[in-house]
């Protein structure tokens, strides 16, 4: 089994790398590779509650929620990301069962997978 | 050793931290618009020690600047190529 490692760091409001980031790591099942995704930078936005960029007319980052759960898809955020923006633990949608991971843990843990891909 | 691909530039802050991400063993290649790092004199420093610097040579020209002006090596096509044979893992 094979681990790949998807970037996401763009803003979820206004671009479509949430959802193809997503869409990317749920095709990966059913082939022997296990994705994870990881927030970075402006990305860290889209863990909010309230987060909502249908508002603008995008696609609901809500529509991940259900395969997350039934694929049980280990989604992590950087810390620092979180702080820079303000995203407090009770300001966090649990739909996306977030773990947290420090910038200076970055390094160690992209080396461990085996194809990392930025969106 | 793991081959780490650098697309945007150094206006992007993702390309920043992802030089922070490189550990000594690894290669970093500057692609498109990433190759403006290549004229920072002190980019060496701005990485692990130990980590191997290449900018590709084709996106260099193209955007006007001569060989001279590249504070790291220059690889062709070709040479990415090898790059990709040389390192097990590729980070982009």
């Amino acid at each position: 089994m094979k681990s790949v490692l998807f970037v996401a760091y763009q803003s979820p409001a206004g671009s479509i790398w949430i959802n193809e980031t997503f869409r990317s790591a749920f095709g990966m099942y059913g082939e022997e590779l296990e994705p994870v995704v990881l927030f970075m930078g402006e990305a860290v936005l889209a863990v909010r509650a309230n987060c909502k960029p249908e508002q603008l007319g995008c696609l609901p980052l809500s529509i991940t929620f259900k395969y997350i759960a039934r694929y049980k898809t280990k989604v992590v955020a950087v810390n620092e990301d979180l702080e820079r923006f303000a995203i407090a633990e009770d300001g966090i949608e649990p739909s996306w069962n977030v773990t947290r991971i420090s910038e200076s843990e970055l390094p160690d843990f992209m080396h461990a997978f085996d194809k990392v891909v930025f969106f | 050793m793991t081959l780490i691909v650098v697309k945007k530039s150094p206006e992007n802050g993702i390309s920043n931290r992802l030089l922070k991400v490189a550990l000594p063993s690894d290669t970093i290649l500057l692609v498109q618009d990433g190759v403006l790092f290549a004229m920072d004199k002190d980019l060496e420093s701005k990485v692990t020690q130990g980590v191997k610097l290449v900018a590709l040579k084709e996106d260099f020209l193209a955007r006007g600047f001569s060989e001279a002006d590249s504070s790291i090596p220059l690889v062709d096509y070709n040479g990415w190529v090898e790059l990709l044979e040389q390192n097990d893992k590729v980070i982009s």
